[in-house]
């Protein structure tokens, strides 16, 4: 492993660099991000310390509660950190020229893989310390733990976001190693996975019949509750694990720390002899895949070129951007996850009976759904739309010359950016709505304000993108992590807490019929307007000064 | 023709180019030549007015690139040295979407695209995604896209790099073969054996000033005592 150790080490030296010349970085970049994690830290914090401070009032169902709270939790990171994994192990072991450059040096197969598995699994997880911190600090200044139970707790962390990110890369290697190529065997392939987990799922189910009563009912009201107790899941040791401590239970603590170390051993020892033996002819027909991909391709160039009409460069813009989307894994993925995710939710409130909550209730919830449905427009833009005229710097020598000005290039861009968002966001948030069956007024504040949030998004990022557009053949990872791209992640979130929240005020206080003798057809109307000025102000100001930073600039 | 007048570009108290006049006409393939940070790039992006230049004119194909930027750059193709070709197309993809951009009918981008891939010798990738091509078959990919809209004017920056001798000869015929039909090209190269083979005049930039320009007997001439271009280029450039 001397050739993989080495390549890691490179990368600590070159961290360790990065973080010595700190003082070089401009120093609004490093006091925006900064302040920005701070807040973030501190705010999840309160909110996850006013929600346990919630459950503890409720007396003696807190005891109940928080455990599971705890697994259900950690269950949702632990899906959410494989999905990570499986994404980034995917772009680390197949996708990166890191990757085609080492196969040409003297780099064992087995060194490669190690090094490329360890650099996924500290890749996908770092960012969920962000999560991982805040609520196991409010438990822990909560339940007034002193700094040593803090760091145990921590320390839980480290195997349990091991283990769930490895997890991910094993579920990606035997997906891309093992599905077969053509189209119907691979729907038997996925038709057969879907099965065995269905299985799974009821087999744990009717392990899981014979449980307390209070446990049944419980399992009721929250849904995937009994498979996050299932006594095998890992999410489930860090749960009991943490407790255990906080209880002053120092071996039952233990033996769950144990448990996660080991099994992290285990299935990294797993990965690593699975990854010398498969890796290789993996590598071998992911190139190979390609091909076969460009041939079948046709199908669906041929649908965009047949049913996209209008203008012909913002056709072509349209027709390319839709199949370099459609053929990046890296890119439909991450959609898919998010937007999927979200769909599942919605689709499923009306099975969970949200529906007949109470109006106050359920529109609280809508707006919550929608502040989070525009919180993933807001990332997913980020790290989408805002790269984009950077990265198309690179075809400058045939875009920059076609007899279209960059300007217009840009209003394309916009103009796609906006229509993906305002479809997907409105049709989610149809969706939530419906499942919900809120009320007329906020029907109409959130039919305006989906699509408003799109267009502001879209415009934020296309302006800023092009204000701060950086030239030359770098990463979108690379354009992100500039000036521009982080400015322009902080200000989309604000806007989009701006835009969400006061509406969202404004209905509730409706709902409970706080209206100041104001009809309520007047304050709809009026928050409509709020919504409709806010997003014009936000999405218009950076496409103008895109516009004119682009007309003026040499590239 | 291209004609620039009195073009000065500064970069900072760098001055990239300094009052350059050149007149390319119709149907001359013109060498542009220099040492590495000349001028040469500096002034092909003015051209194609990706560089807006702090003094003088452009005029491309009788079109004055500052007052009709978008007109000129219709009659306008543009080879870098390293292009960038959008790596998850196909080369059909590719030149559907040039046709597209350069806003040419639909049915004349239809039939043209297949028959640009035929001329390149590209029909058979025209599925395959372009970053499952060799560099060579790119270069192809990117002159079959350039040449889609006819271009009046065509400027190429340094055609030759990486390419097999196969893909060398067919872009040196290409060239030739079009400016016999009337198109002005501008071709930078460091290889001055092919300037010396296929340019009508060469030019020698150094320092932003165009320190020699004319046939390849013109420049004999008024140098004496310089056999080769090499040592004619040595001894302007080197100080």
């Amino acid at each position: 492993m001397r050739a993989a150790t080495l390549l890691i080490r490179n990368h600590f030296f070159e961290l360790n660099t990065a973080v010595k010349r700190l003082h070089e970085q401009p120093k609004l970049k490093v006091v925006l991000i900064t302040t920005f994690s701070i807040g973030w830290l501190a705010g999840l914090s309160w909110l996850f310390y006013a929600g346990f401070d919630f459950l503890y009032r409720l007396g003696g169902a807190a005891f109940f509660l928080v455990p599971r709270l705890f697994t259900l939790f950690f269950m949702g990171l632990g899906f959410m950190l494989m999905l990570s994994g499986a994404v980034t192990g995917y772009a680390n072991l197949f996708q990166t020229p890191e990757v085609k450059r080492l196969l040409t040096w003297p780099v064992p197969m087995r060194d490669l893989f190690y090094y490329s598995l360890v650099k996924s699994t500290l890749m996908s997880s770092w960012a969920f310390f962000f999560i991982i911190l805040p609520f196991i600090g409010a438990f822990g200044v909560y339940r007034q733990w002193g700094l040593l139970m803090l760091g145990w707790s921590l320390v839980f962390s480290i195997p349990f976001v091991m283990l769930c990110s490895g997890l991910g890369v094993l579920l990606m290697l035997v997906v891309v190693r093992w599905i077969p190529r053509g189209r119907t065997l691979a729907l038997l392939g996925v038709l057969a996975l879907t099965f065995a987990g269905t299985s799974a799922v009821r087999y744990m189910q009717e392990l899981q019949a014979n449980q307390n009563q209070e446990m049944m009912v419980l399992v009721n009201f929250v849904p995937g509750l009994q498979l996050a107790s299932y006594p095998l899941m890992p999410n489930r040791w860090m749960a009991q694990g943490i407790l255990s401590f906080a209880n002053d239970d120092w071996g039952r603590g233990a033996m769950y720390l144990m448990l996660l170390f080991s099994s992290v051993a285990m299935l990294f020892l797993f990965l690593a002899r699975l990854g010398s033996l498969i890796y290789p002819q993996t590598l071998q027909r992911q190139s190979l895949g390609s091909n076969t991909l460009a041939k079948q391709a046709s199908i669906p160039s041929r649908f965009l070129q047949f049913v996209l009409p209008g203008h012909t460069a913002l056709r072509a813009y349209g027709i390319k951007d839709a199949l370099i989307f459609l053929r990046d894994p890296s890119q439909w993925t991450q959609f898919l996850i998010f937007f999927g995710l979200l769909g599942l939710y919605f689709l499923n409130l009306g099975s969970l009976g949200y529906s007949n909550l109470d109006p106050v209730w359920s529109n609280l919830i809508a707006f919550l759904n929608m502040f989070s449905l525009s919180a993933v427009m807001s990332s997913l833009s980020a790290r989408f739309v805002f790269p984009q005229m950077s990265l198309e710097s690179r075809t400058l020598w045939m875009v920059g010359l076609a007899p279209t000005s960059l300007a217009r290039l840009m209003l394309n861009k916009f103009s796609l950016a906006a229509f993906t968002l305002c479809l997907v966001g409105s049709s989610l948030a149809t969706v939530s709505n419906s499942m919900l069956e809120v009320e007329t007024s906020s029907l109409i504040i959130s039919r305006v304000l989906m699509p408003s949030v799109a267009f502001t998004l879209a415009g934020m990022s296309t302006g800023l993108g092009s204000m701060f557009m950086e030239l030359g053949p770098k990463t979108p990872a690379q354009i992100l992590s500039g000036y521009g791209g982080t400015l322009n992640l902080i200000l989309t979130l604000l806007t989009v807490i701006l835009m969400v929240l006061i509406p969202g005020i404004i209905s509730h206080m409706m709902v409970m019929d706080v209206t100041f003798g104001i009809s309520k057809s007047t304050i709809t109307f009026l928050t409509c307007v709020y919504i409709i000025c806010m997003s014009g102000i936000a999405g218009g100001v950076p496409l103008i000064l895109g516009r004119r930073t682009l007309l003026h600039r040499d590239f | 023709m291209i004609q620039l007048k009195n073009l000065n570009k500064n970069y900072g108290q760098l001055k990239a180019v300094d009052n350059l006049n050149l007149t390319v006409s119709s149907g001359e393939l013109f060498c542009f030549l220099g040492p590495n940070g000349a001028g040469k790039t500096t002034s092909i992006k003015m051209m194609t007015g990706l560089v807006k230049p702090d003094s003088g004119s452009i005029t491309l194909a009788g079109i004055d690139a500052a007052k009709e930027p978008v007109k000129a750059r219709s009659q306008l193709g543009y080879i870098p040295d390293m292009p960038f070709i959008y790596e998850r197309l196909t080369p059909m993809e590719f030149l559907l979407f040039t046709g597209d951009l350069y806003q040419m009918p639909r049915e004349e981008v239809r039939e043209k695209a297949p028959r640009m891939l035929e001329l390149f010798g590209m029909m058979e990738k025209a599925h395959s995604l372009n970053r499952d091509l060799s560099h060579g078959m790119r270069q192809r990919v990117i002159y079959a896209a350039t040449l889609m809209h006819e271009p009046k004017v065509m400027l190429v920056d340094e055609p030759f790099i990486g390419l097999d001798p196969y893909s060398i000869r067919l872009i040196k015929d290409l060239l030739r073969e079009h400016t016999r039909r009337g198109m002005t090209v501008l071709m930078t190269t460091h290889i001055l054996a092919i300037a010396e083979e296929i340019g009508d005049r060469i030019g020698i930039i150094d320092q932003g000033h165009l320190v020699a320009c004319g046939t390849l007997e013109e420049l004999n001439r008024d140098t004496p005592g310089m056999g080769k271009l090499e040592d004619l280029f040595l001894e302007l450039t080197l100080h």
